[in-house]
């Protein structure tokens, strides 16, 4: 099995693993302080780093492109996918916003 | 994930696909000295210019994609041919028909069985409708109807909905990717005679009394030892554990057949809509069923050992159980959806006899549904005063996953507004109706995932509208135009339109004036699960017409059945041999097909490939495409690449044996007997389970004495591959997933119990064990990982790696041993608090994973010892050595976790 072979996987599930993974945390760090702003302080922190991890996917999704290395529906594809994972991270972050305990 | 090609890895000669396959055999001839391989003069065809295309691609495996071309060959096939194909999958007839692992004959069976316990379950709803029908009614004593409640919706969620799509994709998958069969088909029939047998077993409970009455949620403390004495709850434990099982195995299946026995040429992307669903239902059940597994291995260790796992009283907690149920729980819903959608999506480009507008956002969509479906789990417990924070994130996440799904139902009125020749048939109808129900029920879930509205419609009658609306419209409907639109494909002749019609109609009207009036029902204040109420609350009506719509359901259901028995009954078609193709579709089940699947594998280069290529079907049918024979007078099946389906090598499949179903059958009544306390018997039908598991194993993972077979028009592939290149070896990495996210979700409980009652976290951790331990895991792993290597260059290296294992085996057990031994001489108890109960549940079920260890390198040993693990790389071997691995890395996870969090030592 080569690195070609998981590419496609790769460009289409790594945007909502880091949607996943942003959301576990945000959770999680809800739970352990729930009601308290070290909760929201980390809600945005994650978030900010879920953006930027969504960016960093972003610009590689680009280099493959570029060189050709997948298709252009699965990249079509994982782009629609970083963008959906774009808009539910910031939704994910909304509450931590809003919300005052 | 070890990339290099198998002959690096396995130093196998066979092994070596790229320069193996694709090879033209000497004789030029033609094949068999009767087919004609196409000229290379062909270039000006459509299919030498797509064969052209895919060449300037670059490979995925070094297969020279140029070869397509040869497809179609000419001239005709050897005399016999046929005969020898059909000879190969022929179903045993009679008694020994239950031996019989066909897809076809499976998937029937299963899909029979499921809708038989879509029937059962329905006749407890009528029940349930009766004795709400009219206030005070006594139709049913309250005992009976919280039995009745509990086993609907158990029945339903457990045994139809899942099993039921499960069911149509061992049906479809095969037939729609041009396989000859799915990749594991022993695994197929366990799957199924484990699901029929568990589940008969656990739906005749209600025939003495024995049934559970806790919910089909099963929450504790109503389920605990304390209030659920008696062994009805024990019964749904294990029952729906051991049906879990099945769904897992079930859906191994299905993932490693999508990925793996695609046709030649079905891209990713050249995938049909519905294969994409059942690889994400498949990844999901996967992440999704363990949280279950070990949500009932944990209830039963506190009804059985007294573990106060969700006893907040000695540092447990209840919740724990809702958030592990409910990880399962919400994704199950769509792990239900996503597959019956694809059915959609399917059926509307035939209906509309257009391709899917917005195939690409569709796939997206899907994928998007199934991972935001894991961050929707704790809208259920809106009102257990989880922390505000917590519950906004999970009300943005539900209303987040309404788009994706909202994409899906945007494309489908799409394309049948694109369509200027819309059929208007039983399918059609179904899938409109559907579509439309799904919509009304998708519009009341956003509105109880907001918190506010949730606290005053939750556990009212509000809620089951709304989830029947969904399950109704995005599975049932669905499921249903499925029938219509399939049965053709499986029986030769289609199901009655004038009836189907009368049964449509009376669906549509049932669930509406069903469940309609709930919605209001529920507003009004009207709790879920009483088994009646009192006069004067203006509760009569709305209840009175929901009993009228059930019976009209009842009645559309009755409709069905019997028009489905008269069709099936009196069949033309024994084991299949015309397609029946009437409603037109273009995706490959409409192949004509017999047992065999299709004669001869396509290359596929469309979506559609039978509206692309008017010839295929007869192409197909006359042998001018792949594996047009049985190559080795065997069952076989092509194993293609994972993303662009080159052909790799030729899988030699197992034929009809007991042993599938004796495993079932033993497996049932090892869990059955448990529920019972006959712990002797139940121990000595694990002893047969087990046996017959290894008997069923000893016949497969057998070296051919044909290294390499022509598979069609000259091109040569390999017969036995191990490694990452082999579809084996994937399942073991499934496998080793599922496992491991069970043991995540004991971690889980670990860690939140230590959040919610840090206060009972009360005997240091026993730091001594750290070093023994981790050293006998570290020699564990090294062993087991070296297996490989020494049996691939030491000349007596197949014994050599069966001792390693043996001796990887040891050492995980005595790690385990050191590891016990600490915890208990440090004075934790399992029964003390949440503490000791959660370090003991993970350790108990990491005993689990090792007792599945040490049996697998005995059986090794004993392969060895016969001469059936040959070097220098085997399938069995790389199987249990990820096993083992994946055994050693658990034992770290769990010999640290509770050493780490919190922080004390002794």
């Amino acid at each position: 099995m080569n690195a070609a072979a998981l590419m496609p996987g790769r460009t289409l599930a790594t945007a909502f693993v880091i949607w996943f993974v942003h959301f576990m945390l945000c959770w999680a760090a809800s739970e352990f302080w729930a009601e308290d702003a070290p909760a929201t302080w980390l809600a945005w922190a994650f978030t900010a780093a879920a953006l930027l991890a969504i960016g960093v996917h972003g610009a590689w999704l680009r280099s493959l492109g570029r060189h050709g290395e997948v298709d252009q529906p699965t990249l079509r594809i994982a782009r629609g996918a970083n963008a959906v994972a774009t808009v539910a991270v910031l939704f994910t972050a909304l509450p931590s916003i809003v919300w005052r305990a | 994930m070890d990339r290099r090609q198998p002959v690096d890895q396995a130093e196998q000669s066979h092994a070596r696909l790229p320069r193996a396959v694709g090879q033209r055999v000497a004789r030029t001839g033609g094949l068999h000295g009767v087919a004609a391989v196409t000229p290379s003069g062909q270039e000006g065809t459509a299919a030498a210019r797509a064969a052209a295309s895919a060449a300037a691609e670059p490979s995925e495996t070094g297969f020279d994609t140029a070869l397509y071309a040869r497809f179609p060959t000419r001239g005709k096939r050897p005399p016999g041919e046929l005969a020898a194909l059909e000879k190969a999958w022929q179903t045993p007839a009679g008694w020994r028909r239950f031996s019989a692992v066909n897809n076809n004959f499976i998937g029937f069976l299963f899909i029979v069985t499921a809708f038989g316990f879509f029937i059962a379950a329905g006749v407890l709803s009528l029940v349930m409708r009766v004795q709400l029908a009219a206030p005070l009614a006594g139709i049913v004593p309250q005992e009976t109807y919280n039995q009745l409640f509990t086993m609907h919706g158990s029945v339903m969620m457990f045994l139809f909905a899942v099993p039921a799509v499960e069911a149509m994709a061992v049906m479809l998958l095969p037939q729609m990717l041009a396989a000859r069969d799915l990749p594991f088909p022993r695994l197929s029939a366990y799957s199924y005679w484990a699901y029929a047998i568990g589940g008969v077993v656990f739906f005749c409970s209600i025939f003495f009394s024995l049934a559970p009455d806790g919910g089909w949620f099963m929450y504790p403390p109503l389920s605990d030892g304390v209030y659920a004495k008696g062994i009805n709850a024990d019964l749904w434990l294990l029952g729906i554990g051991f049906i879990e099982i099945s769904a897992i195995a079930g859906a191994i299946e299905l993932v490693v057949g999508v990925l793996r026995t695609r046709a030649p040429g079905m891209s990713l992307l050249k995938m049909p809509v519905y294969a994409w669903a059942i690889l994400i239902f498949g990844v999901m059940i996967l992440l999704a069923f363990p949280a279950m597994i070990m949500v009932t291995f944990l209830l039963e260790l506190e009804r059985a050992f007294n573990w106060p796992l969700f006893d907040a009283t000695r540092g447990g907690d209840p919740l724990l159980y809702q958030h592990l149920f409910w990880f399962f729980g919400h994704p199950d819903v769509y792990i239900i959806f996503i597959p019956a959608s694809a059915m959609l999506s399917t059926m509307v480009v035939t209906v509309a006899r257009k391709p899917l507008v917005g195939h690409e956002i569709v796939v997206l969509a899907m994928i998007a549904t199934g991972f935001i479906s894991f961050g929707v789990w704790a809208h259920h417990m809106f009102t257990v005063g989880m922390p505000g924070l917590s519950a906004g994130y999970f009300s943005a996440a539900s209303m987040a996953v309404a788009i994706p799904a909202g994409a899906q139902v945007f494309a489908w009125i799409a394309t049948l507004a694109a369509s200027d020749k819309l059929q208007r048939n039983t399918p059609a109808l179904f899938l409109v109706g559907g579509i439309l129900i799904f919509v009304m029920g998708g519009l009341t879930g956003v509105m109880v995932g907001m918190v506010a509205f949730d606290g005053q419609a939750h556990d009212t009658y509000f809620v089951v509208a709304h989830f029947h609306y969904v399950l109704i419209g995005g599975m049932l409907f669905p499921l249903f135009a499925g029938f219509y639109h399939w049965t053709p494909m499986i029986n030769g002749r289609p199901l009655s339109e004038r009836v189907g019609r009368w049964v449509f109609w009376l669906s549509f009207v049932g669930v509406h004036v069903c469940f309609l009036p709930m919605h209001l029902s529920g507003l009004m204040g009207m709790p879920r699960r009483v088994d009646t109420y009192l006069p004067g609350r203006l509760w009569e009506l709305p209840n009175l017409v929901s009993t009228v719509g059930a019976f009209i359901m009842a009645a559309g259901a009755l409709l069905f059945l019997i028009d489905a028995i008269r069709c099936y009954a009196f069949s033309g078609k024994d084991g299949g041999d015309s397609a029946g193709n009437v409603f037109g579709g273009g995706t490959l089940e409409w192949l004509p097909a017999g047992n065999y699947s299709v004669r001869s594998i396509p290359v596929v280069r469309d979506l559609e490939p039978l509206w692309a290529d008017p010839n295929l079907a007869a192409d197909v049918e006359a042998g001018r495409y792949f594996l047009p024979n049985t190559a080795t007078g065997a069952r076989e099946t092509l194993i293609t690449s994972t993303t662009k389906a080159e052909p790799q090598y030729l899988q030699i499949m197992p034929g009809p044996s007991w042993w599938p179903f004796l495993a079932a059958l033993f497996t049932a009544g090892s869990f059955l007997l448990l529920t019972v306390k006959a712990t002797g018997l139940s121990a000595v039908c694990a002893v047969l389970t087990v046996f017959c598991l290894m008997r069923w194993l000893w016949e497969n993972d057998r070296h051919l004495p044909q290294k390499q077979v022509d598979v069609g028009a000259g091109i040569l592939l390999p017969t036995y591959v191990a490694g990452p290149q082999s579809h084996g070896w994937w399942a073991a990495v499934l496998l080793d997933v599922v496992l491991g996210v069970i043991f995540l979700m004991a971690m889980f409980s670990y860690v939140y119990l230590f959040n919610a009652h840090p206060d009972w976290w009360r005997v240091p951790a026993p730091a001594g064990a750290v070093l023994p331990g981790g050293l006998l895991l570290g020699a564990a792993a090294a062993l087991a990982y070296g297996a490989r290597p020494v049996m691939a260059r030491s000349k007596r290296g197949s014994g050599l790696s069966a001792l390693m294992l043996l001796l990887s085996a040891v050492a995980l057990s005595a790690a385990l041993a050191v590891d016990v031994q600490a915890w208990w001489q440090a004075g934790l108890r399992g029964e003390a608090s949440g503490q000791g109960a959660s370090v003991y549940a993970m350790l108990g079920w990491h005993a689990s994973v090792v007792v599945a260890v040490v049996l697998s390198a005995l059986y090794y040993v004993l392969r060895w010892v016969r001469g059936l693990a040959p070097g220098p790389a085997n399938k069995t071997m790389e199987a249990i050595r990820l096993l083992t691995l994946f055994a050693a890395l658990e034992a770290a996870a769990g010999l640290l976790l509770p050493r780490v969090l919190p922080w004390s030592f002794t």
